[in-house]
C-alpha cells in the first residue's frame, strides 16, 4: 500500500512503510494542570508511534484534546487528536480543525462520542449536529477539496491523516464490517477498534472486512487494554457500552496472584494474536490511567524498539 | 399525538396554594387520549387537590371545565365565566393549551398541571413512546419508516454508533436502538444497500433549532388585505 | 334508577303481552330493591302474585340467556317480589282520587275486567264491578286450581285493586240480578269482560251419562264431584292438565288418564305442566280421537277412540283427520271433558252477538257507539291470563279516551327489539347455573290442594336475578366527548365496544353489551355511562356518603355484611373507576375497600384484574398526597381474616 502521504505524520509513515504500528493513549486530567499531561507524555515518549488524546471521554469534563495535543507535541511526542460529535456543532468542529492543524496536529480520530448521560454533566444539551461519518467526510473534503462543509473554499487547508473507530462487537454484527467500508468511502485512512478481548469475534469481523477489501484501503489497528483487576474487567463487561469481555479473562484475573502482572500478560497475549491476523496493521494500547504499563507491554510483545522513519 | 404526564401533586399544590377558588381546565383531545388531562383526569385532580388542601388546613372551591381543544381560542373563550370566577387556573392541557389559555385570559393566573413530553403513539394500552421530533424535514422514506432523529439518542443519520448492543440503545436497555430497527427493517425489505449511502449533515434550520416555526396557508387566511 | 338511553327493548319485554319491563324489575331484584321491582311489575299488571305463579312466561322463552345456558326465572322472581310485598303489607295504596264525575260499570271481575278497572280508576273515574260469582277473580279463582294459585295469593292482588277504589260487587249477575239497559243508562261507559265461562261438550253419544262432567264446573268446585277409580280426561291443553291433576288429588289411588287429539310435540299444554302431571302418575295418551262414550246402566264405562292422524291441515286450520280402522278403548268410570270454553252471552241483546260470539270492533274494543266495550276471552277468544290482562289494559285505555271525548286509538308505536347475541360474545359469557325452585314431591303434594312450588329464597332470587344480562341497558356513549381513543375497545371483556364507521366515535351495540361497566370506568373522556347501574349514580352516592369507612361489595357475594360501614353494593366491582375510589376519600372517608366476589369466578371475566390495577394507581396517588396507600384495599370475599384486620 504505497500511497502518497496526506499528513506526513510519524504514524502515517510507519504504517505506509508496512511496519506493525503501535499507538498509545493519554487521558487529560480533570483540571487545568499541564504538568500531568506532560508527565504522562514523558512516560510514552519513544515507546509508541503516536499518542491518542481523548476528548472528554465518557462525557466527563477534561482538558481539551487539542490543547493537550499541542502541549505534548512541543515535548516531541506525536499526538492523535480525538474529536467527538457530542459537544460541538459543525461550526465549532471546523474551527477546531483549522486550529489543530495550525498547531501542528497531523493525526485526527473522528468519533460519535458517548452519550452525555454517562458523564459527570448528564444535564447538558447534546449537540450531535453531525455524526462520525459526516465528520470524516468533512475532514476529507477539507483536505482534498480545500472546502468547508458549505462548499466555500479555503487557502491553506488541513491535511490530516484521518482516523475513525469501529466496534466489531456491537450489534447488528453483520452490519459492522459494512459500516467500516462506509467510513472508508467517507475518507477514513486508518481505524482503531474498540478494545479486543473476544479474539474469535474479532477474527470473524476481520474476515468480513477482508472479504470487502477494507484492509487494503485503510490501516486497521486493533484496540487493546491491560486489565488492572478482575473488578475492572467485570465493570467494563457490565457498564461500558460496546464492550465484550469473555469470562476466561475474568477468571484468569481472579486466579492471578499479581493481577496487574497478569493483566499485562493477557494484553501481550492478545497483541501476539493480533499480529497473526491478516489485515491488522497495528495495535492501539489503551492503558487507562496506567500509562507506565505501556513500555512493558510493547517490549514483551516484541514490538520494541519502535522504528524510526525520517 | 402529543403526550404529557401530570406533574407531581405537591408541585401543583404549590402553584395554587393560598388561592380560594381554583379552576381545573382539561382538554378533550390529545391529553384525554393519553390519560393526562381529560375530563376523567380533571375529576381525579380535583379530588387530589381537595385532599391536599385539607391536609394543609386549607380549602379550595374547585371549578372544572374540559373544552374540546384547549388550543382553539373559540373553545377557550367559552370558559370565560369560570375563569373570571376563580383566582387560579390549573391547566392540564398540553403546553400548547396552557399558553393559549394564558393568552386568551391575560389577567388570569394560569399554571401548568402537566409536563408535556413528546409526540408518539401507544405501543399498547398504557404505554406510549416518542417517535417524532418535529424536525420539519421528514426523511422516513430513507429509514424504512423509523425516525432516527426522534428515536436515536444522538439523532445520527449514519448510525448505529458503537454503543448499540443487543438491539438496544446505550442510553437505556429499555430503549430500542433506532438504527438497529432501521437495519432490520431495510433488510427485511431487501433494501439494505440504502444504508451504504452517506447522509450528509442535516439541515436543522427546519427544526426547533431554527427558531419558532410557523405554517401559513394563504388560501385559508380569512382576513382580506 | 337512571332512564335507559336506548330505544330498543329487550326480547323479554317484547314477548310480554303487557310489555312488562322484565329486565328492569329483575335488575332491581338483583340489587335488593324489591319495592322498586314491585312498582315496575305493577306498572301494567295488577296481578303480580297471580302471574308470579301461573303465567306461562313467554318472556322466558324469548330470554336471550337461552343462547348461553338457561333463561332467567323471570316469573319466579315476580313471585318472590310480590311475596315480599304481601308479607310486609306494602303497596296497599288508597291514594286514587276519583274526580271526574264519570262512572264506569265492569261486568265480570276476572283478570281482564279488573285490569281495565284499575286503568279507569287511575284516570280518576268511578268504577263498579259486577261479578255473578261469590268471589272476584273469574278464571283465576274458579278455573285455576288452588295448588297453582292459592286463594290467599289471589286475594292479596285483589285487595290492592280494591284499595285503589275499584268497587267489586259479588253475587250480582247482570241479566238475572241487574238489568243491562238500566246499567247502560246509569253509567257513562260499560265493559263486558265475562270471559268464556261455559265448557264445550264433545259432540259424541253418551255425554249425558252419570260420571261424565265438564271441565269448568268440575274445576269450580272439585270436591262436589264424586271421583271414581278410573278417571279419563279428554283434552290436551293446560285446562285438561288442571282437570287431571285436580282429579288426582280427589282420589290419589285412581288411574288418571288424559287423552287428546294432538301428538306429544303438538300438545298445547305447557311443557312443565305436562312434566308435573307425569310426576303425579297421570298417563297421557296422544293422537286419540273420541268417538263414543260407552254407557252401562246409565253410567259412564269408558270411551271409544280412533287414531287421530293429524290435527291441523295444510293451511294450519284446526281440521283433524283420522284413521278409522285404528280403534282404541279406555275404561273409565269418570270422564271429564276439557276441550275448550265458550261464552255465556245470554244477558246481551241478540243484535250484539253472532253465532255465540260477541260482535265488537277489534281496533277500538267498542261493542256499541255509545260506550259499551268488551275485553278478555269473551272478545278475543281463549288465551293466557296475561293476554287477558293486556286486553283489559287496552280496554281501560279505550274507555278513558272515550270518556275524555277523544277518538279511540290503541295503536302503540312498535319498538325495535334487541337482536340475537353475536356468536363471538356468546363464547365469552360465563355460564351460571339457573336457580331452580323446589317442588314438594309428587307423592306428598297430591294429598292436598296446597301450593307445591316453594318459590325462590332470598339467596336464590338474588343469584338468579344477577344472571340477567341487562339487555339494552348497557353502555352508551356521549358522542360529543368521545375522542375514539380506543380504550373501551381494548378493555371490553367481551370485545363488544367498537368504533362506529359512520360516526367515528365509540359504540357498544346493544346486541352484545353485557352492561359490565368496564368501559365507563376506564374512559378518559368520561363519555360513557350505563343505562342501568349508572357510574354517575355511584359517584353521587359516594359524594353524599360522609362515612368513615366505605365498602364496595360485589352483589354476587351478597351474604357478607359489615356493620358501621357505608356499603355500596354493585353488580360487579369492574364498573368502579379510579375516580370513585379517590372521591370516597375526598368526601371524607378514612378507609375504603372493595370486596370482589371471587376472582376466578367473575361473571365479567376481568373484574378482579381491573379492580386491582385501578386500586394500584389510586394507592400511588394516596401515597403522594400523604394519606397513605394502606387506607385502600381490595379483597376476595374469602379473605375473611384480612378484611377483619383491615377494618379494625
Amino acid at each position: 500500500m504505497s500511497k502518497k502521504l496526506h499528513s506526513g505524520s510519524n504514524l502515517e509513515k510507519i504504517l505506509a512503510a508496512g511496519h506493525f504500528a503501535v499507538t498509545g493513549e493519554l487521558g487529560p486530567p480533570k483540571s487545568a494542570d499541564a504538568k500531568v499531561i506532560l508527565d504522562k507524555a514523558t512516560l510514552l515518549k519513544g515507546e509508541v508511534d503516536a499518542v491518542n488524546i481523548t476528548d472528554c471521554q465518557t462525557a466527563i469534563v477534561r482538558t481539551s484534546s487539542i490543547a493537550s495535543a499541542s502541549l505534548i507535541k512541543n515535548k516531541g511526542v506525536e499526538p492523535v487528536v480525538q474529536m467527538t460529535c457530542r459537544d460541538r456543532n459543525r461550526i465549532a468542529i471546523q474551527s477546531d480543525l483549522l486550529g489543530a492543524w495550525a498547531l501542528g496536529v497531523k493525526n485526527l480520530l473522528c468519533l460519535t462520542g458517548d452519550h452525555q448521560k454517562f458523564g459527570n454533566h448528564p444535564q447538558s444539551k447534546n449537540v450531535f449536529d453531525m455524526d462520525s461519518i459526516q465528520m470524516v467526510q468533512a475532514v476529507r473534503n477539507m483536505r482534498d477539496k480545500k472546502q468547508f462543509i458549505n462548499g466555500e473554499e479555503m487557502d491553506v487547508a488541513p491535511s490530516f491523516f484521518i482516523g475513525a473507530v469501529e466496534n466489531p462487537f456491537a450489534t447488528p454484527f453483520e452490519y459492522r464490517a459494512l459500516r467500516l467500508m462506509k467510513k472508508i468511502e467517507a475518507g477514513a485512512d486508518f481505524f482503531q477498534t474498540q478494545i479486543v478481548y473476544n479474539i474469535d469475534k474479532f477474527k470473524d469481523w476481520m474476515k468480513e472486512v477482508r472479504k470487502m477489501g477494507g484492509h487494503k484501503k485503510a490501516y486497521i489497528m486493533a484496540g487493546v487494554a491491560p486489565l488492572k483487576s478482575a473488578g475492572m474487567a467485570k465493570y467494563m463487561k457490565k457498564f461500558v457500552p460496546g464492550m465484550d469481555v469473555p469470562d476466561m479473562w475474568i477468571e484468569r484475573m481472579e486466579k492471578a496472584k499479581e493481577p496487574k502482572e497478569e493483566g499485562i500478560n493477557i494484553c501481550v497475549d492478545i497483541i501476539k494474536e493480533m499480529r497473526k491476523i491478516e489485515g491488522v496493521a497495528g495495535v492501539h494500547i489503551m492503558a487507562i490511567e496506567w500509562e507506565e504499563a505501556v513500555p512493558t507491554i510493547v517490549e514483551r510483545a516484541g514490538l520494541s524498539p519502535r522504528p524510526k522513519i525520517t | 399525538m402529543i403526550k404529557a404526564t401530570q406533574k407531581p401533586i405537591d408541585e401543583i399544590y404549590e402553584m395554587v396554594k393560598g388561592s380560594k377558588k381554583v379552576l381545573i381546565a382539561g382538554c378533550g383531545t390529545c391529553v384525554t387520549v393519553c390519560f393526562a388531562g381529560g375530563e376523567t383526569e380533571v375529576n381525579l385532580l380535583a379530588a387530589q387537590l381537595k385532599m391536599a388542601a385539607a391536609a394543609n388546613g386549607e380549602q379550595f372551591e374547585i371549578f372544572k371545565a374540559t373544552p374540546k381543544r384547549q388550543c382553539e381560542k373559540e373553545f377557550v373563550a367559552e370558559l370565560a365565566a369560570k375563569v373570571m370566577a376563580v383566582d387560579a387556573v390549573v391547566s392540564i392541557a398540553c403546553g400548547v393549551g396552557v399558553q393559549v389559555l394564558a393568552e386568551v385570559y391575560p389577567k388570569a393566573n394560569v399554571s401548568p398541571g402537566l409536563n408535556t413530553s413528546f409526540m408518539g403513539p401507544p405501543r399498547e394500552q398504557g404505554f406510549w413512546y416518542e417517535n417524532c421530533a418535529g424536525c420539519g424535514n421528514c426523511l422516513l422514506h430513507h429509514t424504512g419508516g423509523i425516525c432516527p432523529i426522534a428515536r436515536c439518542a444522538k439523532s445520527l443519520l449514519n448510525g448505529p454508533c458503537g454503543g448499540s448492543n443487543g438491539g438496544k440503545c446505550e442510553v437505556s436497555s429499555d430503549i430500542d436502538c433506532a438504527w438497529s430497527l432501521i437495519h432490520e427493517k431495510l433488510k427485511a425489505k431487501g433494501k439494505l444497500e440504502g444504508l451504504n449511502f452517506i447522509s450528509g449533515p442535516k439541515d436543522w434550520s427546519t427544526a426547533r433549532d431554527g427558531g419558532q416555526r410557523t405554517i401559513v396557508r394563504k388560501d385559508l387566511l380569512l382576513k382580506n388585505e | 334508577m337512571q332512564e335507559i338511553n336506548n330505544s330498543s327493548i329487550p326480547p323479554c319485554q317484547n314477548a310480554c303481552p303487557v310489555k312488562t319491563r322484565a329486565r328492569d324489575y329483575v335488575r332491581a331484584t338483583a340489587m335488593g330493591r324489591l319495592e322498586e321491582a314491585y312498582k315496575i311489575i305493577t306498572e301494567n299488571n295488577p296481578f303480580p302474585s297471580v302471574c308470579g305463579r301461573v303465567c306461562m312466561h313467554p318472556c322466558e322463552e324469548a330470554c336471550r340467556r337461552n343462547s348461553i345456558d338457561e333463561p332467567i326465572s323471570i316469573a319466579a322472581l315476580k313471585r318472590y317480589d310480590s311475596d315480599y310485598v304481601n308479607e310486609n303489607g306494602l303497596f296497599i295504596d288508597t291514594s286514587s282520587i276519583i274526580t271526574s264525575g264519570k262512572k264506569v260499570a265492569v261486568i265480570g271481575a276476572g283478570p281482564s275486567g279488573l285490569a281495565a278497572a284499575v286503568k279507569v280508576v287511575e284516570a280518576g273515574h268511578k268504577v263498579e264491578v259486577f261479578e255473578r260469582n261469590e268471589k272476584a277473580g273469574g278464571m283465576l279463582r274458579y278455573g285455576i286450581p288452588r295448588y297453582r294459585l292459592s286463594d290467599a295469593a289471589l286475594d292479596e292482588d285483589i285487595k290492592r285493586i280494591e284499595a285503589k277504589g275499584v268497587k267489586i260487587n259479588t253475587g250480582k249477575a247482570v241479566g238475572a240480578d241487574i238489568n243491562l239497559d238500566d246499567l247502560l243508562q246509569e253509567y257513562d261507559a260499560a265493559l263486558v269482560s265475562v270471559g268464556l265461562s261455559d265448557s264445550r261438550a264433545l259432540p259424541v253419544e253418551g255425554m249425558d251419562a252419570a260420571g261424565v262432567h265438564l271441565a269448568i264446573p268440575f274445576l269450580k268446585s272439585p270436591k262436589d264431584t264424586k271421583a271414581g277409580n278410573k278417571i279419563l280426561v279428554i283434552g290436551g291443553g293446560n285446562v285438561a292438565i288442571d282437570v287431571a291433576k285436580t282429579a288426582r288429588r280427589l282420589n290419589t289411588n285412581a288411574e288418571v288418564t288424559m287423552a287428546c287429539l294432538e301428538c306429544a310435540e303438538e300438545m298445547p299444554a305447557s311443557v312443565w305442566e305436562i312434566k308435573e302431571a307425569i310426576e303425579e302418575k297421570i298417563e297421557i295418551r296422544n293422537c286419540m280421537g273420541p268417538r263414543k262414550i260407552e254407557v252401562k246402566g246409565g253410567k259412564a264405562a269408558g270411551m271409544r277412540f280412533i287414531t287421530c292422524a293429524s290435527v291441523f291441515d295444510k293451511e294450519g286450520r284446526f281440521n283433524p283427520s283420522f284413521k278409522e280402522d285404528e280403534k282404541h278403548f279406555i275404561e273409565a268410570d269418570t270422564i271429564i271433558v276439557a276441550i275448550g270454553q265458550q261464552a255465556d252471552l245470554s244477558f246481551l241483546p241478540g243484535e250484539l252477538t253472532n253465532n255465540g260470539r260477541l260482535i265488537y270492533d277489534g281496533g277500538s274494543l267498542a261493542v256499541t257507539e255509545d260506550g259499551l266495550f268488551a275485553c278478555g276471552e269473551v272478545a278475543k277468544g281463549p288465551g293466557a291470563a296475561i293476554a287477558a290482562i293486556a286486553h283489559g289494559n287496552d280496554a281501560g285505555k279505550a274507555i278513558n279516551q272515550y270518556l275524555a271525548g277523544q277518538e279511540i286509538n290503541l295503536i302503540e308505536n312498535e319498538s325495535e327489539v334487541i337482536g340475537e347475541l353475536p356468536a363471538k360474545v356468546v363464547k365469552k359469557i360465563v355460564k351460571k347455573e339457573r336457580q331452580q325452585t323446589s317442588h314438594v314431591a309428587a307423592a306428598v303434594r297430591i294429598k292436598n290442594f296446597d301450593e307445591f312450588d316453594n318459590g325462590l329464597d332470598k339467596q336464590q332470587a338474588t343469584k338468579e336475578a344477577l344472571r340477567c344480562m341487562d339487555c339494552g341497558s348497557g353502555a352508551f356513549v356521549n358522542q360529543d366527548k368521545c375522542v375514539a381513543c380506543l380504550t373501551c375497545v381494548r378493555v371490553c371483556p367481551f370485545n363488544v365496544a367498537q368504533i362506529d364507521k359512520k360516526t367515528n366515535v365509540a359504540e357498544m351495540p346493544a346486541e352484545g353489551c353485557q352492561a359490565c361497566g368496564a368501559c365507563a370506568a376506564d374512559c378518559p373522556a368520561n363519555a360513557i355511562d350505563l343505562g342501568g347501574y349508572s357510574l354517575a349514580e355511584i359517584l353521587e352516592e359516594v359524594r353524599a356518603a360522609k362515612a368513615q369507612t366505605v365498602g364496595f361489595i360485589c352483589q354476587s357475594g351478597q351474604e357478607v355484611n359489615f356493620p358501621g360501614v357505608h356499603q355500596i353494593r354493585v353488580k360487579c366491582p369492574i364498573r368502579l373507576s379510579e375516580g370513585v375510589f379517590l372521591e370516597s376519600f375526598a368526601a371524607g372517608a378514612k378507609k375504603v375497600f372493595v370486596i370482589c366476589h371471587s376472582q376466578d369466578d367473575c361473571r365479567y371475566i376481568k373484574g378482579g384484574d381491573y379492580v386491582k390495577r385501578r386500586v394500584g394507581y389510586v394507592k400511588e396517588i394516596l401515597d403522594n398526597i400523604g394519606i397513605g396507600s394502606a387506607t385502600l384495599e381490595v379483597f376476595d370475599k374469602n379473605q375473611k381474616e384480612e378484611i377483619k384486620a383491615f377494618l379494625k
